[in-house]
């Protein structure tokens, strides 16, 4: 079986708080995974871990190993740029930069050198494409990003990150901030990613993660309770403390 | 805590149990009813029929409301499968029953007939486990249940000694055919009866382990 990440006995202190013990989680490739679990379990935490995300938190501290494709992204030599690269990252709210829905695209590309308008067109309209925004936008590519949809908005967030061409999506609750259409859309997109890219994503929402993923890691106070095919977890899991959590008898 | 959503699950097994009981009454009648063939009692246990249908619709209507508004998952999504499938067992359980008194009814049939004993001991085990397979239902006892499956080789064994006997009795004597038959039909309904109950304890099996054996 191909792994795309290997997190080996990842610990993560925010100063003294110990926000992440021994996590160890293989997570395939061309696959979506969910993190679920209650506020402050350590599930945005891991996921930000995976592209370094958190050396900009100060006094945080991190053990262990992160492999992926074999190669540990806490070994000093990683190139941090090469490294976002490969592992872009969608966030809660839509965050398009306040310039035009073509700069937005191209603006990856560019800071990896690429200069030549006729291949960063490809790019503009390849990405928006993927995230089926491209004709919904084509007509209003130098407009300003700040006055499509929120729900528009997360999809060109996404179709940013695709600009670049990474292997791994990271998502931290890309749909808490979106209303029921456009949450739709972006699982279908989801499903549709996973055939080119390894995606990771942080939910909140238990339907969420039952209808768009494969496999399932429940985070409880920094620990992995329980990690496994997401039929698995949400018809019978292993752990108790994961039944209780699913089925709301939790706190 | 999702505490109106768990009072709607407590409330649906109250419900379910609630039938069950019900439909106790109804088997414990109609074992009076081939006991002593009393035609009004026959009529009576035909007419609650009604009662025991508007049960079951009510619990789908209750099951299917926890699914569309409360989507339950996992344990809780099995407890409410298991109800609304041990629904449709239990009310073909109190159909039998009304089966049987329509024959009743109908029948020529008196406390002489041959056989009428070993019939009304096949209707009391089959009562018997009944009564277990409603307690394994409220106790959630995975045990009980898988023992509740394997009485049904008695029940099949006790249906054959009633089918070989009341075919011998008819070889000697033609002239009573009918109430004989009678008796053979009756009989395998209880034996039908004792299907139903297998399939509850095999959905409560399921509803506990997520599990779905085959033990009928």
């Amino acid at each position: 079986m191909s792994f795309k990440v290997d997190i080996q006995n990842l610990n993560l202190y925010y100063g003294d708080f110990h926000a992440l013990k021994d996590i160890n989680i293989k997570i395939r490739k061309n696959s979506v995974t969910a993190f679920i679990g209650p506020s402050g379990c350590g599930k945005s935490t891991c996921l930000k871990s995976i592209n370094r995300m958190n050396d900009l938190v100060p006094n945080c501290k991190i053990k262990g190993k992160i492999l992926i494709d074999n190669q540990n992204i806490y070994d000093s030599r990683t190139n941090l740029n090469l490294l976002r690269k490969r592992a872009g990252m969608v966030f809660q709210r839509p965050n398009p930069f306040p310039m035009s829905i073509y700069d937005n695209i191209a603006y990856g590309p560019r800071i990896h050198k690429i200069k030549n308008k006729k291949i960063l067109d490809e790019i503009v309209e390849k990405s928006l494409r993927s995230v089926y925004l491209w004709d919904e936008v084509k007509d209003r590519l130098n407009k300003s990003a700040l006055g499509i949809s929120g729900g528009q908005q997360q999809r060109l967030c996404i179709a940013r990150a695709l600009a670049v061409e990474p292997q791994i999506i990271l998502m931290d609750e890309p749909t808490s901030a979106l209303d029921p259409l456009s949450t739709i859309k972006i699982e279908d997109l989801v499903e549709m990613l996973k055939v080119n890219y390894t995606v990771i994503i942080v939910t909140h929402n238990m339907q969420q993660a039952a209808r768009i993923s494969d496999t399932t890691a429940f985070f409880l106070s920094g620990n992995i309770v329980e990690y496994a095919n997401t039929s698995k977890i949400f018809n019978n899991p292993t752990d108790k403390r994961t039944e209780d959590y699913i089925t709301g008898r939790f706190g | 805590m999702r505490n109106t959503f768990l009072k709607k699950l407590d409330d649906l097994v109250k419900k379910v149990s609630d039938m069950g009981n019900t439909v106790d009454s109804v088997i414990l009648d109609t074992i009076n009813v081939i006991k002593t063939l009393d035609s009004n009692k026959a009529s009576e246990i035909i007419e609650s029929d009604s009662i025991i249908n508007r049960m079951e619709h009510e619990i789908e209507r209750d099951c299917l409301n926890i699914i569309a508004l409360q989507q339950p998952i996992a344990g809780d999504l099995r407890n409410v499968t298991g109800c609304l499938k041990i629904i449709t067992d239990i009310e073909r359980i109190a159909d039998h029953c009304t089966d049987i008194c329509e024959i009743l009814l109908s029948s020529k049939l008196s406390k002489e007939s041959a056989c009428i004993n070993q019939v009304i001991n096949i209707m009391e085990n089959v009562y018997s486990m009944f009564k277990s397979v409603l307690i394994a239902f409220i106790s959630k006892n995975v045990d009980d249940s898988v023992s509740i499956c394997k009485l049904d080789d008695k029940i099949d064994l006790l249906f054959s000694d009633i089918l070989l006997n009341i075919c011998g009795v008819i070889s000697k004597d033609s002239s009573e055919v009918m109430p004989e038959v009678d008796l053979i039909f009756i009989a395998k309904y209880a034996e039908r009866i004792a299907d139903h109950c297998t399939n509850i304890a095999e959905w409560i099996i399921y509803m506990e382990t997520n599990q779905h054996p085959e033990l009928n």
